[in-house]
């Protein structure tokens, strides 16, 4: 009896027969009485990869013993042991065993359908593609085909060479039916190969022609790019020029130059630029007046205020507090003696020499001792 | 026709009725094909697409009209094209007799 043990990886999960070439102890995994897959005792040399794997039943008796043995159902057959059933399997198949190492990875046939069924679907899609592409190469090349015949068939009506009256026609047109009596075929061969070779060259030329004139149109396209941007170029080294002057001429000589000299007028570029520019430079130039400004208020405020400080150091340094003094005669005379005074500056003098004559000292006392 | 049995037979051609116009149609058909191919290879992208729009809608006599406008020369054209095919067919009278 002829029992086949290669995994066909198509018709059964041949994993656990996979594992069991393996791992020989994996054969534990089928229980006794129980059918179940892996490597039997007897070993076909003829196996094919493809053979279908057929059940063996596990020992009903002394399971522990039969560990790592095998034997078909029925078959009386001396037993292997586990290893050696894989050893063997594996020296016969050694081929099949790589190809499910080398393109599955071990242990793992299922994966290898996988892929395979994976590879054959992308093969199968990328066919299908392909025949799309063709197909419609083809349909593409065909209407093109189609478009050309058409218009070649009435052009060729048109010059009279296809139609009812055509035979005529064509005489008049290349004599292209023209016959010789008693020429020979070779002649008559010659004359026409002739004429190709003409034609040839004539459809060479207008290829020529045509090239060229494509050729020259690129050309001519190009050049009008060309021109274009050397234009633009031109213009903006122009303008930028022109902002340079303006540039030079703003730091050498001013505003008042610049407006003098009225650059840049039409060139909205750099006039912008300019307007800027000037609109900066004035407002630099006015700043810096106003800072002029500034500084002399500043100046005119420090020496005003100088002149106060001198004027307050005077009154100062004759010993008087001029506010003191203010504010001691004010609240001395009251409201009535500020209405009196009339303005701050008359009240001020008043204060002032009714300071310097002492009379504040004896009329504050005075108001002291009213008040007291 | 522009190619009829007795050229056929000036190049030592000589078939039956029936095969001598099976081959004067593909004669033609291929001639036809080869002018139509010649006019838009003359032809720059463009006015190959317009040309490709007008015969699918309009008639022979328009597009007759606008390759005419387009391909000054196509008379030539064909007569190059009819002269080249007819010197494939004198390359070739032995095996197309045979």
């Amino acid at each position: 009896m002829a029992v086949e043990t290669a995994p066909n990886p198509t018709a059964y999960d041949s994993t656990q027969d996979y594992n069991a070439l393996q791992n020989p102890h994996a054969l534990r995994s089928i229980d006794p009485g129980q059918e179940g897959w892996g490597p039997t005792t007897e070993i076909d040399t003829n196996l094919k990869p493809t053979d279908e794997l057929l059940p063996v039943v596990a020992p009903e008796t002394n399971p522990t013993e039969q560990v790592g043995r095998h034997r078909v159902a029925g078959n009386t057959a001396p037993d292997y042991s586990a290893t050696e059933v894989v050893n063997k399997y594996r020296s016969e198949h050694a081929a099949f065993i790589d190809r499910y190492h080398t393109e599955a990875g071990p242990r793992n046939p299922d994966r290898f359908i996988t892929r395979m069924g994976l590879k054959i679907g992308q093969f199968a899609e990328r066919m299908a593609e392909r025949r799309t592409v063709k197909q419609t190469i083809a349909e593409t090349t065909r209407k093109g085909l189609d478009i050309a015949t058409k218009v070649g068939g009435s052009i060729m009506k048109e010059v009279k060479l296809l139609g009812a009256d055509t035979k005529a026609n064509a005489k008049e047109i290349g004599g292209t039916v023209k016959t010789i009596k008693n020429e020979s075929v070779e002649a008559v061969k010659s004359r026409w190969q002739k004429r190709a070779e003409a034609a040839q060259e004539r459809r060479q030329t207008r290829r020529q022609q045509r090239d060229q004139a494509r050729a020259e149109l690129r050309d001519l396209t190009q050049q009008r790019k060309e021109a274009s941007r050397a234009v633009w170029q031109k213009r903006r080294e122009i303008a930028g020029q022109k902002l340079e002057t303006v540039n030079k001429a703003a730091k050498t000589v001013g505003k008042s130059a610049l407006i003098g000299a009225g650059v840049v007028v039409g060139l909205p570029i750099a006039a912008a630029a300019v307007g800027t520019y000037y609109g900066v430079k004035g407002g630099v130039a006015l700043d810096a007046k106003l800072a002029n400004l500034d500084g002399k208020a500043i100046r005119g405020g420090v020496a005003l205020d100088a002149k106060l400080a001198q004027l307050d150091s005077k009154v100062i340094g004759k010993g008087l507090d001029l506010d003191a003094a203010v504010s001691r005669w004010v609240a001395s005379k009251g409201r009535k003696a500020v209405s009196y005074a009339g303005t701050t500056a008359k009240v001020n003098k008043a204060a002032y020499h009714y300071v310097m004559s002492g009379r504040h000292e004896r009329k504050a006392a005075e108001h002291r001792g009213k008040l007291n | 026709m522009i190619l009829d049995k007795t050229t056929l037979s000036s190049l030592g051609i000589n078939l039956s009725d029936t095969e001598a116009k099976a081959f004067i149609e593909h004669f033609e058909e291929t001639l036809q094909q080869r002018v139509g191919l010649e006019i838009f290879n003359l032809l720059d992208d463009e006015k190959a697409q317009e040309l490709v729009a007008l015969q699918e809608s309009a008639d022979e006599k328009t597009i007759n009209e606008w390759v005419k406008a387009h391909v000054p020369d196509y008379e030539a054209v064909v007569q190059d094209e009819f002269d080249i095919l007819m010197g494939e067919v004198a390359d070739n009278a032995e095996l197309v007799a045979a």
